[in-house]
């Protein structure tokens, strides 16, 4: 039966290399955004106008504009306008970064502002200056409330990964694309089987993650 | 003659045993203040006449109806019992009028002309007439639970029964609300009360209740209760009250 | 580089707003169907309806862990081979609902469980029956506790259809990438795109903005 043939070894090698393609993608953006989110966060607690107009524009714009037409813009716009030709990996990393930054930065101001005054002003009381504060007192307290906010951040940009392929990355829906052409006179129905494989192969990956992120959030929401 | 028959209820949650076998009978037109220290079981009996919580044993009788929930269903008997709520709990997405109107026009299928009569009337005999409009967030805790009491009895129940409805109000509120019951007291309103005011309840209740630990322990005359308590517990209680 | 070809822009305008419109219209279409599939599953699954209860959680975690341009190569390329061929434009809607309608449902539950027990308490009171209750009290309540998940959730959908061009359905990143492929103006093209999007989504966040604080408003009172 032909489903012998798509399911040859092979072939499932060369799916689960893309799908780790995927989770590269997505692993690699979600730390580069938390460094940069966390660094964002602190500078949106800022009391400076200026600075929280110009941060409110940053997030908003991230939040308006669908994430497949970032990777467009930049996919051609970094070709067209700066003659740089990336591959699409790194224009993914690129956009997927800006989208986690916003995102990880808002988290990461909402969970400071929402520690308790009062641990902030032990903290002082008790001669730590505001980086100091920062970083012994209110970072370990964030750091749990931000948690499951940030989970959720990764298994949405592991979804958000497959759509790589439309700007021409080789990751698990391409090479199943692949497959299917190649199987189109031997395994007719073969993008049946391949898609649904696949679908199978994210929800594996995605549904443990929002367990996770979930259960943390019950036994952290009383910290 | 009996109006409201409670016999050996029981009722249990979860691992707890609420309520030990209360036999109660109250009469037409009576006035019954239930009295006793937190956790007593007395807010949990009141929400089980109307069938709000289970129980799981004995009955409850309403005169011409039968058996609460058995010979009636429950939505039909809290058309015959009212209740107040301690938090008011008017439904805040809708103006007073509305408030007052939604029971008696979707439950009870009444005429929107006569019962608007009717309400009108009432909010007029608590003063209220003025803020037939006004929504919820716009009223004081004062006039929220009058305006509570008005749609308990908008309905013509046979019985009212009120919760602590004095317990979430500033002090000065209280006694607006309190002379509203009094009132529905002298007019023959049957009426079961929970309540820590003492001094309300040694003026409207033809008979005291006092509970402990879900069981009856002793009942009589305000006065009775007052002056010479029979038990030691009950003795107890008021004396921590005489501060 | 950032001089943008204005006669260029003007005369794809018609094509531009002709995909602003598919765009409205599928979404609006998604969005729809979301909001119905969204109510039906909340109501089960907040008032534990047996087997049915099950199957609606499954769907939700199904919905929520895969991505929506699986689902809709699944549908589009899938589906053919068993004989049930769509066209792109209602794989995107069933898409497009199959995804909302976990958000909604969330968004649905969230609110219903947010009415207060008093509320369920003070109704049962009156003698309104349980549909009743839920009818005149539970639902209109809930309803204005949703509204901010259920704004957020139309603006992801509407921003989930750029996914759609992956399926041939003419909408805005579709027309975009077809005239960046035909006439090499890049710029002006993703000018256009991007600036469409504002115009749909910018209205449709304050509207839910301004809905959330008048709801907010009426509900507020104790």
């Amino acid at each position: 039966m032909g489903l012998e043939y798509l399911f040859q070894p092979s072939h499932v090698e060369r799916l689960l290399y893309g799908l780790l393609q995927t989770i590269e993608i997505a692993f690699l953006s979600v730390f580069l955004s938390a460094i940069f989110g966390t660094v964002f966060g602190v500078i949106m607690t800022s009391k400076n106008m200026l600075i929280k107009i110009l941060c409110r524009f940053y997030l908003e714009t991230i939040r308006i504009v669908p994430i497949l037409v970032l990777l467009f813009v930049f996919y051609f716009g970094f070709a067209t306008w700066f003659n740089w030709q990336l591959s699409s990996f790194w224009v993914c990393i690129f956009v997927f970064t800006l989208w986690g930054t916003a995102e990880m930065g808002d988290l990461v101001r909402a969970s400071i502002t929402s520690i308790d005054q009062h641990q902030r002003d032990s903290a002082y009381a008790v001669g730590l200056n505001h980086v100091q504060a920062l970083i012994y007192v209110i970072f370990p307290q964030s750091l749990k409330r931000v948690t499951p906010g940030a989970l959720n951040l990764f298994t949405r940009m592991i979804k958000t990964s497959s759509l790589a392929v439309l700007i021409g990355m080789v990751e698990v829906l391409k090479v199943g694309q692949q497959i299917i052409e190649n199987s189109l006179l031997t395994v007719p129905s073969a993008s049946l089987w391949i898609y649904g494989f696949i679908f199978i192969l994210y929800f594996l990956i995605c549904y443990p993650l929002s367990l996770l992120a979930a259960h943390l959030e019950k036994v952290w929401e009383n910290a | 003659m009996t109006l409201l028959s409670i016999q050996h209820v029981q009722k249990f949650y979860k691992q707890s045993h609420i309520l030990h076998g209360i036999d109660l009978e109250v009469q037409q037109g009576e006035v019954v203040v239930i009295l006793g220290p937190s956790g007593c079981g007395k807010s949990t009996l009141l929400r089980c006449i109307n069938g709000l919580e289970p129980i799981q044993e004995g009955e409850i009788h309403l005169k011409g109806i039968g058996r609460l929930g058995q010979d009636l269903p429950w939505d039909s008997v809290r058309q015959q019992i009212g209740m107040v709520f301690q938090n008011y709990e008017l439904f805040k997405h809708m103006n007073v009028i509305d408030n007052i109107l939604l029971g008696p026009l979707k439950a009870q299928k009444r005429q929107r002309a006569e019962v608007e009569q009717l309400a009108d009337q009432l909010l007029q005999r608590v003063g209220l007439l003025d803020r037939k409009y006004d929504y919820p967030s716009n009223l004081s805790g004062g006039q929220k639970q009058r305006i509570a009491i008005v749609r308990a009895l908008v309905m013509k129940p046979k019985v009212i029964l009120l919760d602590e409805i004095t317990a979430a109000l500033d002090p000065e509120m209280v006694r607006e609300v309190l002379d509203v019951v009094l009132k529905l007291a002298q007019e023959g309103m049957t009426m079961l009360i929970v309540t820590h005011e003492m001094g309300f309840a040694r003026k409207v209740a033809d008979r005291i209740i006092f509970m402990d630990k879900g069981r009856i322990i002793e009942q009589s005359e305000p006065e009775a209760f007052f002056q010479h308590p029979q038990t030691e517990r009950a003795k107890t209680f008021l004396n921590i009250l005489n501060y | 580089m950032f001089s943008l070809d204005w006669h260029y822009i003007h005369s794809v305008l018609p094509q531009f707003y002709a995909a602003t419109l598919m765009t409205l219209k599928i979404s609006s279409i998604g969005i729809v169907l979301s909001i119905l599939l969204g109510l039906i599953c909340s109501v089960i699954s907040t008032y534990q309806v047996r087997i049915l209860n099950k199957i609606v959680k499954i769907y939700i975690e199904v919905s929520r862990n895969t991505p929506l341009l699986i689902q809709l190569f699944f549908l589009y390329y899938g589906l053919p081979k068993i004989g049930i061929k769509l066209d792109g434009f209602t794989c995107g809607v069933i898409g497009l609902t199959f995804l909302g309608g976990s958000y909604m449902a969330e968004a649905f539950r969230a609110g219903l469980q947010s009415v207060a027990q008093g509320q369920i308490d003070s109704a049962r009171s009156v003698g309104l029956n349980a549909v009743q209750v839920f009818q005149y009290v539970v639902f209109p309540q809930a309803l204005s506790l949703s509204i901010p998940a259920i704004g957020a959730n139309c603006l992801f959908l509407i921003k989930e259809s750029s996914i759609l061009s992956a399926i041939a359905v003419v909408e805005l990143l579709f027309v975009t990438k077809d005239l960046i492929g035909m006439d090499y103006k890049t710029t002006e093209a993703l000018f256009l795109l991007i600036l469409a999007y504002l115009i749909i989504l910018l209205p449709v966040s304050a509207l839910t903005s301004y809905l959330e604080y008048r709801s907010r408003k009426v509900s507020h009172g104790t």
